[in-house]
């Protein structure tokens, strides 16, 4: 380790370059903007101090948003850790084709969103979707399930956000697990310690650390998932039943051409996930200690 | 390493479970396969099939002939090409002077880069195309290279960042250190980076993920620094 300030700084720079230029003014601009009534695209603008605020605060449409966008990051979070640790604990064992395996079980991670997202909505049609024809082959529904209809079309959001983003929560849990020392196993097992309890007070105190880190990570992508929510209904009637705040921010943006309003929403969205991590580092910082 | 005691249970629930994973892995993008080799008729057909009666590939010769596809292909290659390489140079160089240096400032830039994570990409894009447009870049490649790495480098410096400070300082010459760290568990990391994450953090930001956990418990004599630096 050195002091050295200036090589320091000289090594950061073409980061703090690019983050000051391409982050951190949008972001500044953005909280400006949220102050006007400006137009997407043509110059008129007019400040409004923080009436967009204001008008959130009562806004139904701002409500059902947040509403929906809570269900979908809760949701897809608890889904991809439970199958995420799940698939890590299998892939650590040793047995034959794991190798193979571990590479298949990223797939869904690299494949582009558009790509996920036209391949469940094909699995998924009504009319033509194999899963459709299983249900119906396998006896268990009569009638062919409007998946993408208003009704199933967050279920089949949280079903195609968990199948692509599950390799994540592997990947992190499974790199973590290969470090923890096999004695630990061989002492636990000396003790008499069924799996269930060698999981429980070896595996899951050795990742603690891990999971922290994975659930911070994937409650912020989830909260400000754009592209898989937006992909999933677009512009169409049913989008309003999977509207989560970002979509909302879009919509208000370009489709309605509010950008203040646009950028106000996107204040909010950074406010609320400022003050839900915060809560989460205090409360859990605090436990973990005592753990 | 086994959770799992050994005999026929555990033979069975590991490759019952495997095969789970793999149709939850596989099978999706099977399917997409088979579609893609069927002529228009069979792909509505019901009962659908899952290898093609009528094997063709119609599909993708039209891809070739009837779209640009090889354009937005090139495209993609160029735009991802040129993000990896410039977000590597500066993420490399940038956590590499956070980890190796000791400066005032410099846990408020780490602070920093965990923070811009809050802000919602998209909305990002409004502010971010009037600044292309003053820099005269709209509708180029440049200005995606320069949007894609707006994504990734925070993501990268992060990871990276970590990965630098599981490898001690002594270990630091050669550059590619292959050595262990000396407080890691022997055997059980044979690398900086355990597989399957063995790919170094920056080469794409989703193949990177696991070594975020990779660093957090390399050395866990760091481990309470790191954390109050979170904070």
């Amino acid at each position: 380790m050195r002091r050295n300030a200036l090589a320091g700084w000289l090594l950061l720079a073409p980061s703090l370059l690019l983050i000051g230029g391409l982050i951190v003014f949008p972001i500044l601009y953005n909280v400006w903007l949220s102050l006007f009534d400006k137009h997407s695209f043509m110059p008129v603008q007019r400040f409004v101090a923080l009436q967009h605020y204001a008008y959130f605060a009562r806004d139904p449409e701002f409500w059902s948003s947040v509403h929906y966008g809570l269900v979908y990051a809760g949701s897809t979070l608890i889904l991809q850790l439970v199958l995420g640790v799940a698939a890590a604990l299998l892939l650590n064992e040793a047995f034959r084709g794991r190798n193979l395996l571990r590479g298949i079980v990223l797939f869904p991670y690299m494949i582009p969103t558009i790509v996920a997202v036209i391949l469940w909505k094909w699995l998924l049609n009504d009319s033509y979707g194999l899963v459709n024809h299983l249900l119906i082959a396998g006896g268990l529904v009569r009638a062919p399930l409007a998946w993408l209809g208003k009704d199933y079309i967050m279920s089949s959001l949280v079903l195609t956000s968990v199948w692509q983003f599950f390799p994540f929560v592997v990947i992190a849990y499974l790199a973590r697990l290969q470090t923890i020392p096999p004695e630990l196993y061989e002492a636990a097992k000396v003790d008499g310690a069924s799996a269930w309890q060698r999981f429980a007070f070896v595996t899951l105190p050795q990742t603690w650390n891990v999971l922290f880190v994975i659930v911070l990570l994937r409650s912020i992508f989830m909260f400000t998932k754009f592209d898989t929510v937006w992909l999933m209904a677009g512009e169409g009637g049913v989008s309003r039943y999977i509207r989560t705040l970002p979509v909302y921010a879009y919509a208000r943006t370009f489709t309605y051409l509010q950008a203040g309003m646009g950028a106000a929403l996107a204040v909010i969205m950074f406010a609320m996930l400022l003050m839900i991590t915060a809560v989460y580092f205090r409360v859990l910082r605090g436990s973990e200690r005592t753990a | 390493m086994s959770l799992l005691d050994r005999g026929v249970g555990r033979t069975a629930a590991l490759y019952g479970g495997g095969l789970v994973l793999l149709a939850i892995g596989a099978f999706p993008l099977l399917w997409m396969l088979s579609t893609s080799l069927k002529p228009s008729g069979e792909i509505f057909a019901t009962p659908p099939t899952l290898v093609p009666r009528n094997f063709t590939l119609e599909n993708f010769a039209r891809l070739f002939a009837e779209t640009s596809f090889l354009m937005y292909f090139w495209n993609s290659v160029a735009v991802s090409l040129a993000t990896v390489l410039l977000t590597l140079a500066v993420s490399v160089s940038g956590a590499y002077g956070l980890t190796r240096f000791i400066f005032p400032g410099r846990e408020k830039v780490a602070d920093l880069i965990l923070v811009t994570y809050m802000f919602a990409p998209i909305m990002i894009i409004i502010p971010f195309y009037i600044l292309v447009r003053q820099l005269g870049l709209v509708n180029t490649r440049t200005a995606l290279v320069l949007s894609y790495t707006s994504f990734c480098l925070p993501f990268c410096l992060w990871l990276l960042r970590a990965f630098f400070e599981g490898i001690p300082s002594s270990s630091r010459r050669p550059p590619s250190s292959t050595a262990p760290a000396p407080d890691a568990p022997s055997g059980t990391l044979s690398s900086p980076s355990p597989s399957p994450a063995s790919s170094p953090p920056a080469s794409s930001p989703s193949s990177s993920p696991g070594t975020t956990s990779c660093s957090p418990s390399c050395s866990s004599r760091r481990r309470s620094s790191r954390r109050s630096r979170l904070g």
